[in-house]
């Protein structure tokens, strides 16, 4: 059997019209470059006794033909290495969002989760640049004074405590890329006729955050979760007396769905306002495991 | 500027109203993932905290016990620290507290029983941060320490291996002091010159 390379050039040959000096090339290495007996070829390689005579320090960091330090140790990454590739949470501070309340972006009487917040038109998520949801800041934390059901993807423990301590229910949740794409532009996702995908679980290094009680996980246990916010309530200094009514709290929304009301796999034609669910066993099977 | 504002206005009355009617639609979906197939055990109704013990303190302090004051705080800072109020102040009668149980409010009395106002009020402050819940946050935690230092049980000053070793150096430093004492003795009584032999 001949080799790929042999095999290439062959059919190569067969289709091409005709050998000119445009479409023929030396074997690799058979050629190789003329190279001067004399100058940075010759004998001291640039450094001889005319050379010398002369100002020249060769190039920076030259140790005199040994290898130079800046090469022998390792190099430094620039330092937007891995930029493409890392996961973007960009923030949402409790300012920003008691601002969209008090201006009646956010409607406080349902949930608020990414579609929501998307939905308002003023905060903005860009799946291309690896943007996974919001990360709920406490800058603000002092005038935050809503009761909110909130769900976002990561939030630290100063903007859970204000969220609790005005008797508001917080979420973090994970969202894999084509959940973020569907639900950070609802109306374009629904549009486009897509089935509403399922949502995936965490990857690896961010399980660990979505299990902490602490971090109100969506995959947490709820026992521990109530637990460590009467914890959070002695830290800050708050009593948990009012809470959420019923009825926001029915709002519950399954590890696996984006939207609220809404299973993986169903088609939602806006226009006809009608939703088309899978029938068949084999469909409805991969959405619901 | 104006015209894409008005648009995305009307964008979000459209995404809004379609969000609306569909959020009224409730299902039933559980996944596999869901809470309760997750965690079966767990029902949902937390235990409540146990009790302090009459010589212990477990950390919790009723919150609705504590009187807050907030005022602004001191320092460099401008219109912020000037109308901010960061400062947290913290009080509450000691004697009268009844989330401590008396053995610790004993001993809570003991030692601070002297930093307590003139009506037996314990003031805690703080103003460390530029956020009043950071404040609060703090303030309590001087609070607790207070609590849980008039508990702590006195430390010596020495270990025991260390109280030997000073024993036994007390005993050699005699030792010595009389070695030293009897050779100085003799070189005097030398020096007398009674007694000698011609």
């Amino acid at each position: 059997r001949m080799s790929g390379v042999r095999e290439k050039a062959l059919q190569y040959l067969r289709e091409v019209p005709r050998l000119t000096h445009g479409n023929i090339r030396n074997l690799p290495g058979t050629r190789t470059p003329k190279k001067r007996g004399y100058g940075q070829n010759g004998k001291e390689r640039g450094w001889g006794a005319s050379a010398r005579q002369k100002l020249h320090f060769g190039p920076l960091g030259y140790e005199s033909g040994s290898t130079p330090i800046q090469r022998k140790t390792a190099f430094e990454r620039s330092y937007n290495y891995g930029i493409h590739s890392v996961r973007q949470f960009p923030p949402l501070s409790l300012y920003q969002l008691q601002l969209a309340i008090d201006t009646n972006r956010l409607d406080v009487t349902k949930p608020i989760d990414m579609a929501a917040l998307c939905g308002t038109g003023v905060f903005f998520l860009d799946p291309s640049k690896n943007q996974f949801g919001f990360n709920l800041s406490s800058d603000g934390m002092d005038l935050f004074k809503a009761k909110v059901h909130l769900e976002v993807q990561w939030a630290d423990e100063q903007a859970i405590a204000a969220v609790e301590r005005n008797g508001g229910k917080i979420t973090t949740s994970y969202y894999d890329i084509h959940s973020v794409i569907a639900a950070s532009d609802a109306f374009k996702f629904l549009k486009s006729g897509q089935p509403i995908p399922r949502r995936l679980t965490p990857p690896g290094n961010l399980l660990e955050y979505y299990i902490n009680p602490a971090n109100r996980g969506y995959l947490a246990d709820p026992v521990m979760v109530e637990k460590e916010k009467e914890v959070l309530a002695q830290k800050y200094g708050y009593s948990i007396s009012d809470k959420l009514d019923d009825r926001l709290l029915s709002f519950k929304k399954d590890p696996r769905q984006i939207f609220y009301g809404l299973e993986p796999g169903w088609i939602v034609s806006v226009q006809d306002k009608t939703i088309y669910k899978p029938k068949e066993a084999d469909v409805k099977q991969i959405y619901t495991t | 500027m104006l015209i894409r504002g008005i648009r995305c206005l009307q964008l979000t009355e459209q995404c809004s109203r379609n969000y609306l009617t569909l959020t009224r639609f409730s299902s039933a979906y559980k996944s596999p993932l869901s809470l309760d197939k997750l965690y079966p055990a767990s029902s949902g109704n937390a235990k409540p905290g146990t009790k302090d013990v009459s010589s212990e303190f477990s950390g919790q302090i009723p919150m609705n016990e504590l009187t807050k004051t907030y005022s602004c705080s001191s320092g460099p800072g401008g219109q912020n620290v000037n109308k901010v109020a960061t400062k947290v102040d913290l009080r509450f009668h000691v004697e009268s507290a009844s989330w401590l149980s008396p053995g610790v409010k004993a001993k809570v009395l003991e030692k601070y029983g002297s930093e307590l106002t003139k009506d037996g009020w314990m003031v805690v402050k703080s103003d460390r941060t530029r956020s009043q819940t950071l404040n609060q946050a703090d303030a309590l935690e001087k609070l607790r320490t207070a609590i849980r230092s008039a508990l702590a049980a006195p430390k010596p000053k020495f270990t025991a291996e260390e109280e030997e070793r000073i024993r036994k150096g007390k005993l050699k430093a005699a030792r010595e002091r009389l070695h030293y004492k009897r050779i100085r003795s003799d070189v005097k009584a030398q020096r007398s010159g009674r007694d000698q032999m011609l």
